[in-house]
C-alpha cells in the first residue's frame, strides 16, 4: 500500500490556561498565585490523507480544528501521538519540509502592512529561493487568477478585506507548496470574494496537484471543494468519510414538499413526521428515511396530491443540528 | 552560498523600503538620542570653570562619538518578538524555511540604511556648531572603532533577541530590556568618559559587557585612552555568550510556544 | 464627580490588564532602583570632579534630581501610555468611538490608561524628594511652595506632551515624539545652571524644562521669591489652554478629513 502523504496517529494536545476572576480582588489574587486549567484541545485523533485529496475539516469553534492544523504544520508539538507529513516530523521544521507546505490563517496576516504586496512577495521569493524571473512570472499568473493585477503596487493597508485575503493566499502559495493547510481562508469575505478564492484553490490543485486540508465556517466552501470531510467535535473525530455519507449518517430525515388540491390543517399530516404549512395548500414534512416510501404511498392514497418533491435537508442545517445535539 | 547572500540582500532591501515608510518616526527616535549632547554641555561647563582633567573641546569630541556609537547599536528585536508573539505573526515566521532571527536582523540592518543619512545630517549641524570638535582619529582608529561598534551591536542585538524570546514565557518581556538599557546608560560611558569614573566602579563593571558597548568605540574615535585589545576580546566573548544563550532560549521557547497553542 | 469615577474605573481596568505581567512589574521595580542609583552616581561624578552645577549644594541638586524622577514617573505611568494611544486611535479610527461618548474627549484621551510599571518610579521619586528636602532643611513654607510649583510643572509637562500628541491627527505615527519628550525631561535631572549658556536658553525658552524641575526647587529653597509662583502657574495655564484649543482645532480637521 502507498504511504499516506499525511498521517496522524492518536494525536492529542493539552494546553494549560491561566484563570482569572474579574475585578480588583481577582486581579490581585491572580497577581499573587495563579490557577491553571488543563484543556484537552485534541483527543486521540487519527486519520490519513493520500496525495491529491481535498479534505474538509468541520466542527464548531473550539472543536480542535486549528490545533490539529498547527500540529500538522509544525507550529504545535503534539502532547501525544505521531504526525508525519510528506514523511517529515513537522515540529522539527526541516527546511525541506517547510518548502513544501503552507498554512493560511484567515484571521491572521503575514503581509507587511505598510508596503505593497510585491515587496512581501520579494521576501518570500528570497526565503524560498525562487529566482527573479520565475517569481515575476508566478506573480503575474497568480494575480491574473485572483484578479489582483491592479493592486499589487499598493500598500497592504489600503486594500479591502477581500483583496487582502487574496493577496495573503498569493503570498502563502507563492512557493508552490504540495500540501496546503487552510484555516478559514474565506473568513469574513463577501460571496464574490469567496467564489474567487474557491476557484483559485481549485485551479491551483488541478495545475499543481496539491493536497489540501481546509476548515471553513461556510458549508459552501466545503461542498465546492472537498470530496471527503472529517468532522471534529470536542477534540475527537465524529465522522470521517465522503461528504454525501455525512447526510445519511447524521440526517436520517428527508424533506418532503407537498402541494395538495385541498386546504387541510398541518396536523392532518403530523402522523408522518414534523409537518409545517408553508403556504396555502403547500406543506413541508420531515420524514424519517426508513419510513419514507411507505409514508409517500400513504400520503398519495389519502390526499389529492398536486405536486410532490423529496429533498435532502441543507448540509449546514444538518451540521448545526449535529453539533447542538453533541454526541450522536 | 549565493542563495544565502541573495536572501540576505533581498531581506535587507525590503526592510529598508519598510523603514523608509517610518522615516519620520526614525528621525524623532534619533532626536531622542540627543542626551549625550546635554552631558557634553554640563561637562563643558565644568571644564570652563577649570575643574576637570579634560578641555571643553575634548568633551565635545567624546560625546559626539558617544552619540554616534549609540545610534549604531540601537536595537529593538525584543519589541519585534513580543509583538509577533502577541499578534501570532510568529507562526508565519515559523512556517518559513528560514530562522526568524535573520528576519529581525535584516529589519535592523535595513533601518540603519535610513538612520545613517539622517545621522550624517545631524553630524553636519554639530560640526557647524562645534567646528573645533572635528578631529579625524586616523584611519586605524576609525576602522577599529567601527569594528568595535559592530561587535557592540552584535551583543546588543543578541541580548535584545534573547529577552524577546522570554516573551514566549512571560507574555511581555519588553520591560526587562529596559533594565539592560538603563544599565547601559550608566555604565557604558554615557554619563562621562569612563576615565573619570572611580577605580572601584571601573573594576566592577569591567566584568560586565557595559563599558565596551559605548566607551570602547567612542573612546577610540575621540582619542581617549582605550584598551582596544581588551575591548575586542570582551566583545567577542559576550557575543559568543549571548549567541549560545539565545540559541538555547530559542529551542526551549519553541517548545513552550507550542504548549501555549502557537 | 462623574469624571473622578470615570478616572478610577479607567485606572482600575488598566491596572488589571497590566498586572497580568508580573515580571514586567518586578523588572520595573529593579529598573526604578537602578535608574535612581545611576542618576545619583551621575551627580556624584560631577561633585567628585569638583563641579557644583554652578552653585548648588549637593543635597539641593538631589532635590532637582528627585523632581525629575517624579516627573519621569508621571510620564511613564500616565502621559506616555495615553499619548501613545492618541496615535493608535487615530491610526485605526477608534477615535471615532471616543468622540461619540458624552465625555470631554481630551479628558478621555489623557486618562484612559494607567501603567502600573510607573508606580515604582513614583515611589522612588517621592523618596528622593522627601529625603533631599529634609536634609536641605525645607520648612513648612518650603514644602508648600514645592507642592504648588510641582503641580504647576506637571500641568506644564502634560500640556506640552498633549500638544505633541495632538499632532498625530496630521502625522498619524508619532510614538517616538513621546520618546523625544522623555529624553528632554530626562535632561532636567541637573539644575539649569549646570549647562552652558546656549543649552540654558534652549531649556528655558524653547522646551521649558527649566520650569519643570529647577524652578520648583529654586522656589522651595528660597533662591527665588514666592512671587515667582504666579508666572509659573500662568505659564502652565496658558499652555494648558493652548493644548485644549489645539485639540479642538485638530478634531475639526480630523472629522472633516475622515470618511
Amino acid at each position: 500500500m502507498e504511504v499516506p502523504l499525511i498521517l496522524a496517529q492518536n494525536l492529542s494536545k493539552t494546553f494549560t490556561v491561566a484563570q482569572k476572576d474579574p475585578g480588583l480582588a481577582g486581579t490581585l489574587k491572580h497577581f499573587i498565585s495563579r490557577r491553571y486549567l488543563r484543556i484537552a484541545a485534541v483527543r486521540d485523533v487519527s486519520f490519513e490523507l493520500q496525495s491529491g485529496e481535498i479534505v474538509g475539516f468541520l466542527g464548531p469553534n473550539g472543536a480542535g480544528k486549528t490545533t490539529t492544523l498547527k500540529m500538522l504544520s509544525g507550529l504545535v508539538r503534539p502532547s501525544e501521538g505521531r504526525v508525519r507529513v510528506l514523511g517529515f516530523e513537522p515540529f522539527r521544521r526541516c527546511a525541506e519540509f517547510l518548502r513544501q507546505i503552507t498554512l493560511v490563517m484567515g484571521n491572521k496576516q503575514q503581509l507587511i502592512w505598510d508596503l505593497p504586496v510585491l515587496d512581501s512577495l520579494r521576501i518570500n521569493a528570497a526565503v524560498y529561493q525562487i529566482d527573479g524571473h520565475t517569481a515575476k512570472e508566478r506573480a503575474r499568473e497568480f494575480a491574473a487568477l485572483l484578479g489582483l493585477q491592479e493592486i499589487l503596487t499598493q500598500p497592504v493597508r489600503k486594500l479591502s478585506l477581500g483583496q487582502r485575503m487574496k493577496a495573503e493566499l498569493m503570498a502563502s502559495l507563492f512557493h508552490l507548496p504540495k500540501v496546503l493547510f487552510l484555516d478559514e481562508p474565506t473568513l469574513g469575505l463577501d460571496v464574490n470574494a469567496q467564489l474567487a478564492v474557491r476557484d483559485f484553490l481549485k485551479t491551483y490543485r488541478d495545475r499543481y496537484g496539491a493536497t489540501i486540508l481546509l476548515t471553513s465556517h461556510y458549508m459552501a466552501d466545503i461542498e465546492a471543494l472537498a470530496e471527503r470531510v472529517i468532522v471534529l467535535h470536542r477534540g475527537g473525530i465524529l465522522y470521517d468519510g465522503a461528504l454525501r455519507g455525512l447526510t445519511d449518517k447524521f440526517s436520517p430525515f428527508r424533506e418532503v414538499d407537498l402541494e395538495l388540491a385541498d386546504d387541510v390543517a398541518a396536523q392532518a399530516l403530523a402522523g408522518y413526521g414534523e409537518a409545517r404549512k408553508t403556504q396555502r395548500r403547500r406543506y413541508r414534512i420531515l420524514v424519517h428515511r426508513q419510513g419514507l416510501m411507505q409514508a409517500l404511498a400513504e400520503i398519495m392514497a389519502r390526499f389529492d396530491v398536486r405536486d410532490l418533491a423529496v429533498k435532502e435537508p441543507p448540509l449546514d442545517e444538518i451540521i448545526a443540528k449535529v453539533f447542538s445535539e453533541g454526541e450522536v | 552560498m549565493l542563495w544565502a547572500l541573495r536572501k540576505a540582500l533581498t531581506l535587507v532591501s525590503v526592510y529598508f523600503a519598510y523603514m523608509m515608510e517610518y522615516r519620520g518616526e526614525i528621525l524623532f527616535w534619533m532626536l531622542s538620542g540627543v542626551a549625550p549632547f546635554f552631558f557634553m554641555s554640563a561637562w563643558s561647563e565644568a571644564a570652563r570653570r577649570g575643574l576637570t582633567p579634560y578641555q571643553a573641546n575634548d568633551y565635545a569630541r567624546y560625546f559626539f562619538a558617544v552619540f554616534v556609537a549609540r545610534q549604531l547599536v540601537i536595537v529593538w528585536a525584543h519589541w519585534n518578538l513580543s509583538e509577533d508573539i502577541r499578534s501570532g505573526k510568529l507562526s508565519f515566521r515559523l512556517l518559513q524555511p528560514i530562522d526568524p532571527v535573520w528576519v529581525y536582523l535584516a529589519d535592523h540592518l535595513g533601518e540603519r540604511g535610513v538612520r545613517l543619512p539622517m545621522m550624517f545630517a545631524i553630524t553636519l549641524v554639530f560640526f557647524w556648531l562645534y567646528p573645533h570638535a572635528l578631529v579625524w582619529p586616523g584611519a586605524a582608529g576609525a576602522c577599529l572603532g567601527a569594528l568595535l561598534a559592530a561587535l557592540a551591536f552584535g551583543v546588543n542585538f543578541l541580548v535584545s533577541y534573547s529577552i524577546g524570546l522570554l516573551s514566549l514565557w512571560l507574555e511581555d518581556a519588553t520591560e526587562i530590556f529596559d533594565l539592560w538599557y538603563v544599565a547601559t546608560l550608566f555604565f557604558s560611558g554615557m554619563l562621562a568618559p569612563l576615565s573619570l569614573y572611580p577605580q572601584a566602579v571601573l573594576q566592577v563593571i569591567a566584568w560586565t559587557p557595559f563599558p565596551y558597548l559605548v566607551y570602547a568605540p567612542a573612546g577610540l574615535w575621540s582619542g581617549m585612552e582605550v584598551d582596544w585589545r581588551r575591548g575586542l576580546l570582551a566583545l567577542l566573548f559576550w557575543n559568543l555568550f549571548f549567541l549560545l544563550l539565545s540559541r538555547w532560549l530559542w529551542r526551549a521557547g519553541r517548545r513552550h510556544y507550542s504548549a501555549m497553542g502557537a | 464627580m462623574r469624571y473622578l469615577k470615570l478616572l478610577l474605573t479607567f485606572w482600575q481596568t488598566s491596572l488589571a490588564a497590566r498586572m497580568e505581567y508580573r515580571t514586567a512589574f518586578l523588572a520595573a521595580f529593579l529598573e526604578a532602583g537602578l535608574e535612581a542609583a545611576g542618576k545619583l552616581f551621575g551627580v556624584y561624578l560631577f561633585y567628585a570632579n569638583g563641579f557644583d552645577f554652578g552653585g548648588w549644594r549637593w543635597q539641593e541638586a538631589l532635590l532637582v534630581m528627585g523632581l525629575a524622577t517624579l516627573l519621569d514617573a508621571f510620564f511613564i505611568a500616565i502621559f506616555n501610555p495615553n499619548l501613545r494611544r492618541v496615535s493608535e486611535m487615530v491610526q485605526d479610527g477608534r477615535l471615532d468611538f471616543v468622540l461619540l461618548k458624552p465625555v470631554d474627549s481630551q479628558f478621555w484621551m489623557s486618562t484612559q490608561q494607567f501603567a502600573a510599571v510607573g508606580l515604582p518610579f513614583m515611589v522612588v521619586g517621592v523618596a528622593i524628594v522627601v529625603y533631599a528636602g529634609v536634609i536641605s532643611g525645607l520648612g513648612a513654607g518650603g514644602w508648600a511652595l514645592l507642592a504648588l510649583s510641582l503641580a504647576a510643572s506637571l500641568l506644564l509637562a502634560y500640556s506640552l506632551a498633549f500638544i505633541f500628541a495632538t499632532t498625530a491627527v496630521w502625522l498619524v505615527k508619532i510614538f517616538n515624539v513621546v520618546y523625544f519628550l522623555n529624553t528632554i525631561v530626562w535632561t532636567g535631572q541637573y539644575p539649569l545652571q549646570a549647562y552652558t549658556r546656549p543649552f540654558r536658553l534652549f531649556m528655558t525658552f524653547v522646551l521649558p524644562i527649566y520650569f519643570m524641575t529647577t524652578a520648583p526647587a529654586e522656589l522651595a529653597l528660597g533662591r527665588r521669591t514666592a512671587l515667582w509662583l504666579g508666572p509659573l502657574f500662568l505659564a502652565a495655564l496658558l499652555l494648558f489652554i493652548a493644548s485644549r484649543v489645539f485639540w479642538r482645532f485638530a478634531l475639526g480637521y480630523y472629522s472633516s478629513a475622515s470618511s
